[in-house]
């Protein structure tokens, strides 16, 4: 069966009444928990992960790709209403989408919002369609040693990108989580680590109530901490997108799009840097740079296009190597084993309609953010004015009973509370969560793959520097610890902007 | 406390884990007697990441050095006073309410008791009258009930989760 067949194949699967009600209800959850401040997209994946356990493989992922979707989409409702975005990817919007809405066209910011996020989708879902099936060909090249590298330069790159100005705190969180990934029975000769004596810990710690501690629990400490914030009530303006706009501004939408592609593929970066990376090029580009910041509508739409583009961006990897595009990916990979389908370079050939059935949820879960996103936009607003103080406690009940309820064991509570004090901790003191996360999921991958090269090597490092693939992986982790160094990344930018002055 | 206060303290607690990683790894059983080769020893990469986080935290420490760190006090934070206060009260109730009401009494009541007394008590300063206390409260024992209600009910007949 070819490409195209596949598609439809699974787009016609996916017309039924349950698929479509499930699109509907956990798109529009997906909404309300991305547009509500503290809830995040990866918390809303992770505590729907523990709710769909018992629901068919197909049907569970579905809910669970529409959450995503929903939820990066859904943080630009507060990120224009409330200058606080509802999930960190929407942190560009704020940027031109609150002084839009002070200026009384709220409504017309979050149409071309909803524009926006509808087109990035839909380019990352084409891009996705395209590259899956050849990235999961190549990735069948890849040997120890390359898996090794790839697993290294994840966490790498993870952290020199989601760290801001401190690359450092961004490395070590992400060796904090490859540490966690050593707990328990390793992979080669079963021989347990760092477990204390403590029978729970022989089996690791579970991806999921270590998730909804670092991102469900951890979130509840922070909004609690913090202040209220003030409401922007919304003038009756249009809440339809012109077409004349889009029009005018669709070469940013195809560039944001295909940005948030390419950084949803870069392993462990995220929604966020998605965004900011098409607005900044969007910006250098445009005609009315002066109002980037200031209430521009193709500012905007780059970084909403650019958000959501990352969402099938980061499934391309997630499928194709196990190797998650963003943390809510990382969330969806292990649901993914929960329900047995394994992703990895082997999918094209054991499930190859799997990936066409991803691209089809990714199609109707735009669809759905389309329709709500044009339709409901006066009764979202509705959904922001829930005080924290009542949504708090229903949120950390569910993060108790969420992971206790996949194996029914206390000691995933335990586990949950642990991630999410430490996970409040290092947030406090600016150590992004990405690349733990990432740690977490690509510890055993790299520490099989090691030894095993070692094996097979008898020992040499040599084949890890000398394979073509791996050389290149070599080179790019090489060059970016080197950029992480201040004084070369400002040398490097001192000779760039002497060199575009001189041409 | 201030920041290159707080790296130097975090970056002192990294490097006691990361040395006593490397020397986890280090004394990690190397099955010998399994005949593994030498190169796939389980406590390889423990060392390498304990090595690793050392060599990390260490260049932490000498940049909260540089930036002053040691010479700071513990107090001197301009952060929102009213934070702490805060904090100490979502961390006292989140982990009372699975550390010691979950298994001493039936889940919906544990839940129902936490949902309550957190509304309650981070709505109290907002409630000025008799009025406005006396609706918060009931509107908190109706949300308490309900939520309690809801999730226990939907974990023990729809996942049949046995519910602790």
């Amino acid at each position: 069966m070819n490409a195209l067949e596949l598609l439809s194949q699974a787009l016609l699967n996916l017309l039924t009444f349950q698929a479509l009600v499930n699109v509907a209800w956990a798109t529009l959850l997906g909404i309300i928990v991305g547009s509500l401040p503290g809830l995040t997209a990866t918390m809303g994946v992770a505590l729907l992960t523990t709710l769909t356990y018992r629901m068919t493989p197909d049907q569970a992922i579905l809910v669970l790709i529409c959450m995503y979707v929903g939820a990066i989409y859904g943080g630009s409702r507060s990120a224009i209403l409330l200058n606080i975005p509802g999930t960190p990817a929407s942190a560009a919007t704020a940027l031109d989408g609150f002084p839009l809405a002070k200026q009384g066209k709220a409504g017309y910011a979050m149409a071309l919002a909803t524009a926006g996020s509808c087109l990035g989708t839909l380019i990352g879902l084409v891009l996705l369609a395209l590259v899956a099936p050849i990235l999961a060909e190549f990735a069948l090249d890849f040997g120890s040693f390359e898996f090794f590298w790839l697993a290294l330069f994840g966490v790498i790159i993870s952290g020199q990108l989601t760290a801001g100005s401190t690359p450092l705190k961004g490395y070590i969180a992400g060796i904090l989580g490859l540490l966690v990934a050593m707990i328990g029975s390793e992979g080669i000769h079963a021989h347990v680590r760092f477990s204390f004596g403590i029978d729970d810990l022989n089996g690791g710690i579970a991806l999921i109530p270590a998730m909804v501690g670092a991102f469900g629990f951890a979130e509840v400490l922070t909004v609690m901490t913090g202040g209220k914030s003030a409401f922007v009530t919304d003038k009756t303006d249009r809440v339809l997108p012109k077409l004349i706009d889009l029009w005018r501004y669709r070469w940013t939408i195809i560039r944001s799009g295909i940005v948030g592609t390419g950084v949803g593929v870069i392993p462990g970066v995220g929604e966020d840097i998605g965004a900011w990376a098409s607005y900044a090029i969007a910006k250098r580009t445009s005609k009315e740079r002066d109002l980037f910041g200031k209430g521009s509508m193709e500012g905007l739409t780059a970084a909403e296009t650019g958000n959501s583009a990352v969402v099938p961006g980061a499934l391309i990897p997630a499928l194709t190597l196990a190797v998650p595009g963003s943390a809510p990916a990382a969330v969806l990979i292990a649901a993914l084993f929960i329900h047995g389908v394994r992703p990895g370079p082997m999918i094209m050939i054991e499930q190859p309609q799997f990936v066409y059935s991803v691209v089809a949820m990714l199609f109707f879960a735009t669809i759905a953010i389309g329709i709500y996103g044009l339709s409901l936009t006066r009764l979202l607003l509705l959904v922001l004015k829930i005080p924290r103080e009542r949504l708090m406690p229903i949120v950390f009940v569910l993060c108790v009973i969420g992971p206790y309820a996949i194996t029914q064991r206390l000691f995933d509570v335990w586990v949950m509370l642990f991630f999410g004090v430490v996970g409040f901790l290092l947030r406090r003191m600016d150590y992004p969560m990405a690349p733990l996360v990432l740690g977490i999921i690509l510890g055993d991958l790299l520490d099989k793959n090691l030894r095993r090269g070692l094996t097979l090597s008898d020992g040499s490092l040599e084949p890890f520097f000398t394979r073509p693939i791996s050389a290149i992986f070599v080179a790019l982790i090489a060059l970016t610890l080197l950029f992480s160094i201040p004084w070369i990344r400002q040398g490097s930018a001192r000779l760039l902007g002497a060199g575009r002055f001189a041409a | 406390m201030r920041p290159a206060r707080l790296d130097l303290i975090t970056s002192i607690v990294l490097l006691v884990l990361g040395l006593a990683t490397l020397y986890g790894g280090w004394s990690m059983d190397r099955l010998e007697v399994r005949r593994i080769h030498p190169a796939s020893i389980p406590g390889l990469v423990p060392m390498l990441l304990g090595a690793a986080l050392t060599v990390s935290a260490g260049l932490l420490l000498t940049q909260s050095i540089r930036a002053g760190g040691h010479r700071q006090g513990a107090s001197g934070s301009t952060a929102d006073p009213g934070a702490g206060r805060r904090l100490g009260l979502a961390l006292l109730l989140t982990l009372g309410y699975p550390l010691l009401l979950i298994g001493r009494m039936p889940f919906e009541l544990a839940t129902g008791i936490f949902v309550f007394a957190f509304i309650a008590i981070f709505e109290w300063p907002d409630w000025s009258t008799h009025q406005a206390r006396a609706v918060g409260l009931l509107t908190a024992l109706l949300q308490a009930a309900i939520t309690a209600f809801v999730i226990s009910w939907v974990f023990r007949e729809l996942f049949l989760v046995r519910l602790p």
